[in-house]
């Protein structure tokens, strides 16, 4: 049977977009391209909270319960999919394995999560230079530590985070902030050996490139959404009004692909989205949306803020027939 | 559960990538770029940026990162496109990728 509804990205903003759609009555399925649900949720282990106004918890529990609340809703969560593309018409190309096969849902959100921003720099290829997300899944998911001491260029919350990760790992961060690209070189012959900064020389297995994460968008560009340019949102954004609406008729988006942001923020627009999906299908009230909308909380409120009145960067070159 | 990279055993454990046992057993470099020849080990670990190429069982140009381990596989560090293989006695490529 044809789902209702597809959401790709079982990561926080797409578990909580499908309890909500299913909820509100839409089959819903819910893909993802990795081996399992959880996106972030997996291989970050420090506390994180579901709201603003509820205690930090262990991001697998909260995983579980996301999962738990989605399943018990009705919804499908299928993993090892790729939503490989979006054609007009929300017509998709799903990928599993060896296997592709079409899907025509009447609703479509986009919740694929972010990338993380590169920062090239002399030597960055070198095996042992790694992303902040990398390094992460490496120690937290599959307790790997690739090296004992790590450099770390990035400054913000997550290259904090990850130096406790590091740390708890029983790694050792011998250098950690920013450089101009010039100013940074990776040596080393089959790997990572050192990290020059300026005039300053440290010995390091690895590199961790911790400078931020953008929109990971590729799904609804392709669809023919616009995108903006929000430089506190990780640079390119998709346009979406304050209820996750993209100008693409029945498609929605959330989470880290509408904008990078806290899981919190994540949960709520993902809420929201499936509020405002399932309204769209004649399945909930606008009254019920409003209510998403308040209760989705100042973050998402915020974003929404600094989303509006974006003007698009650029004309996708084939737009689908049915784009507004 | 035991595989061989370049004919050399690694251990692992059921359910993890190929690329976190590599790295595990300290591996580094995991494939060579095909104009300069270049080491390239893994960037990303999600599947995206294909810095970890490998060899697997003859099929060249798989996603290590996201390819779970399995017992008895044949793991070659991929050398240019992957026509090629690698020689680790010599520790060089055995003819031109």
């Amino acid at each position: 049977m044809m789902p209702q509804v597809v959401i790709a990205g079982a990561g926080p903003a797409g578990l909580a977009a499908a309890a909500a759609t299913a909820d509100a009555g839409a089959s819903t399925l819910v893909l993802d391209e990795q081996r399992a649900a959880g996106g972030r949720l997996r291989y970050q282990v420090q506390p994180v909270a579901a709201a603003p106004s509820v205690p930090a918890e262990r991001p697998s529990d909260l995983l579980e319960r996301l999962r738990a609340e989605a399943v018990a809703a009705g919804a499908v969560v299928q993993t090892g999919t790729v939503v490989s593309a979006c054609f007009a018409g929300l017509e998709l190309l799903v990928v599993e394995g060896d296997a592709a096969s079409r899907l025509a849902p009447d609703a479509l959100i986009v919740t694929t999560g972010s990338t993380d921003l590169p920062f090239p720099f002399s030597g960055a290829t070198l095996p042992g230079v790694f992303s902040a997300r990398a390094t992460q899944i490496l120690l937290n998911e599959h307790r790997v530590r690739p090296g004992r001491r790590f450099a770390i260029v990035g400054s913000d919350e997550a290259a904090e985070a990850l130096t406790v990760d590091i740390l708890l790992a029983g790694g050792e961060v011998v250098w950690s902030g920013v450089a101009p690209a010039p100013f940074l070189r990776a040596e080393g012959d089959n790997g990572v050996s050192a990290l020059v900064v300026g005039q300053d020389r440290f010995d390091v297995d690895v590199v961790v490139i911790a400078v931020g994460r953008q929109a990971d968008a590729a799904l609804a560009t392709m669809a023919g959404v616009p995108l903006g340019f929000v430089a506190a949102l990780g640079g390119l954004v998709p346009l979406v009004d304050e209820r996750m609406r993209s100008s693409v008729s029945g498609l929605f988006m959330a989470g880290d692909a509408a904008g990078p942001g806290s899981v919190a923020a994540a949960i709520a627009e993902g809420r929201l989205a499936g509020v405002a999906a399932a309204a769209e299908l004649g399945l909930a009230t606008e009254d019920e949306v409003r209510q998403a909308l308040i209760a989705a909380g100042p973050e998402v409120a915020a974003r929404a803020a600094m989303r509006a009145d974006l003007a698009p960067l650029h004309q996708q070159p084939y737009e689908p027939a049915d784009a507004r | 559960m035991a595989f061989t990279c370049d004919g050399i055993a690694v251990e692992s454990r059921a359910g993890e990538p190929i690329a976190a046992a590599l790295l595990a057993a300290g591996w580094r470099v995991f494939r060579t770029m095909p104009r300069y020849g270049d080491p390239r080990g893994g960037y990303c670990m999600v599947g995206r940026c294909t810095d970890c190429l490998m060899v697997v069982d003859g099929v060249p140009n798989v996603r290590v990162c996201v390819t779970p381990v399995a017992a008895g596989l044949d793991v070659r560090t991929q050398v240019g496109l992957g026509e090629d293989q690698w020689d680790p006695a010599r520790g060089e490529s055995s003819g031109v990728a």
